[in-house]
């Protein structure tokens, strides 16, 4: 009994509680395991053959949801960053702004995508840029918080280097901190861009453009073949970005 | 040159001072080598020098300005006048040792010029100069990750050496190096100080180092002075006090 405790039986037994609850919440049955063989069969009757003739116009539409994808978390990037040194306790200007920019981060942050692309849809009217605007705000609150955390975790010795041959205080903070956690910084980059093509195809379904708008109009119609095309494209995309991703986050570090 | 009067420093959790009234001079063109155990107060003392460190009580002057009064932008300006050297290097990582050596300059140009990274001939003559002198020119465009530890140290000599400092510091330059190449950093010090009559004060642990290069040895316990004086005149009972 050398490896565990006491506690561990009580953490085993609060776990099990949950999960009980969690079951009957989610309405979990075996016997509805049982019918997914219903799903297969429907899939195999209803979606196949797929409408191989819309690859052309649903890659169209996959630039556009790359496009959604790429220049909000990129646009993001570039505001997360100057936000990222005012939301750090060791690079703030003062107290006051300090946190400030926390809590509006934090604000934001709370806000799921398909929240602002509600928001937006209603307001800016359906296609890409309502998802654009959603992933560019909760994508810059989220980079924000996390590059802050690696400003504040950075190797204080070149910033007191920095000061110590005279440099102003934001040359020796950008000098001293921004080289030590770009390949963090990048690599943070790269995972919220594969996330982010996920989260626009989930907007283009509440009307926001690209892949997840086409794949919902078919749902809609019930063309289920056409919906095959653009969840095989779909598929395809995903694995073409996550492998890249892992690519290039490993050349980075 | 450098004129201590009455200095105390007491850190914000420390009940004892890391610096206890402390009041001495250093001389245009003086090796002063500060010895004393861990938590001395070596450290504090050469950061109170550039103003990294803040005072408790007392003055420090250092080329003619009251340290403890300065703005931020002459602080600035001085501390452009003073070049410094650490224990573990602070040199900026990814960065070439040419780039590395440039940062020096920083303190002495606008900040639009260093974001750029535009020099002028002289301040590029300026950085081969010192990267030759430190042994490191054929390594100029090699990133510091890739250096061994007693050339991470030069090029943080040659950081210092650009600026053109009138005073030179060290926090235990050499803690992190073995013997031989402590020894060849020491000379290296040395051969600085005297090419331009350059105020150097730093920090050793070990004793050898600072009787072989010193002009002068401080000796510190518990934030007081218990030695100054040549390392000649220097007896095993000195260092007993200092080391106790
Ligand atoms: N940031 C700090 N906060 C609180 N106390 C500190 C701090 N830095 C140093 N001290 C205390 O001040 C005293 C002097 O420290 P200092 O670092 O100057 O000694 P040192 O002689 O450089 O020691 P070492 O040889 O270990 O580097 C010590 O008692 C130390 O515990
Ligand atoms: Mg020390």
């Amino acid at each position: 009994m050398v490896w565990f405790r006491k506690r561990i039986f009580i953490y085993a037994g609060i776990i099990a509680v949950l999960l009980v609850l969690s079951a009957r919440g989610s309405e979990f049955s075996l016997i509805g395991l049982f019918q997914l063989g219903n799903t297969w069969e429907m899939l195999s009757n209803r979606f196949w053959p797929p409408r191989w003739d819309l690859v052309p116009y649903l890659l169209q539409q996959s630039l556009i949801t790359l496009s959604i994808a790429f220049f909000g978390t990129f646009t993001a990037l570039l505001i997360a960053l100057p936000l990222s040194f005012m939301a750090a306790e060791n690079t703030s200007r003062s107290v006051g702004s300090f946190y400030m920019v926390r809590s509006l981060l934090s604000l934001f942050r709370s806000v799921p995508e398909i929240v602002f692309g509600l928001i937006f849809v209603v307001s800016l009217g359906l296609g890409p840029f309502a998802a654009l605007l959603a992933i560019f705000l909760h994508n810059a609150s989220v980079l924000g918080k996390l590059i802050a955390e690696l400003v504040e975790s950075s190797d204080k010795g070149p910033q007191e280097a920095m000061s110590s041959v005279g440099a102003g205080r934001r040359t020796g903070q950008l000098f001293a901190i921004l080289p030590q956690i770009w390949p963090n910084v990048l690599s943070q980059y790269f995972y919220r861009f594969e996330v982010a093509i996920r989260t626009s195809l989930v907007l283009g379904m509440i009307g926001g453009g690209g892949l997840g708008q086409s794949l919902m109009n078919y749902y809609n119609s019930l063309a289920y073949e056409s919906m095959a095309t653009a969840i095989i494209i779909i598929m395809v995309l995903v694995i073409i970005v996550d492998v890249s991703g892992g690519i290039v986050r490993k050349r980075v570090i | 040159m450098l004129r201590f009067k009455d200095v105390s420093v007491v850190y914000e959790d420390g009940e004892e001072p890391a610096l206890d009234s402390l009041s001495l001079s250093v001389e245009k063109g003086e090796f002063v080598c500060v010895l004393g155990r861990s938590g001395a107060g070596k450290s504090t003392f050469i950061r109170t020098i550039n103003g990294l460190q803040p005072l408790t009580a007392g003055n420090v002057n250092v080329l003619g300005y009251d340290v403890r009064l300065l703005a931020e932008k002459k602080l600035r300006a001085l501390r452009s006048e003073v070049g410094m050297i650490f224990q573990h290097f602070h040199l900026i990582p990814r960065m070439s040792v040419r780039q590395n050596v440039y940062t020096g300059r920083f303190g002495q140009k606008p900040p639009w010029k260093n974001f750029l990274g535009i020099y002028t001939a002289e301040e590029r003559k300026l950085a081969d100069y010192y990267m030759e002198e430190v042994g490191l020119l054929p390594y100029a465009e090699r990133r510091v990750e890739r250096l061994s530890g007693g050339q991470k140290q030069r090029v943080g000599i040659a950081r210092a050496m650009v600026q053109d400092p009138s005073i030179l510091l060290g926090d235990e330059p050499v803690a992190s190096l073995d013997p031989t190449t402590s020894d060849h950093i020491f000379q290296l010090l040395r051969q600085l100080h005297e090419e331009r009559n350059l105020t150097t004060v730093i920090n050793v642990h070990d004793v050898g180092l600072a009787k072989k290069y010193a002009s002068r040895i401080i000796g510190l316990k518990n934030g007081r002075l218990v030695y100054d004086g040549s390392p000649i005149d220097m007896s095993e009972n000195d260092l007993a006090e200092i080391y106790e």
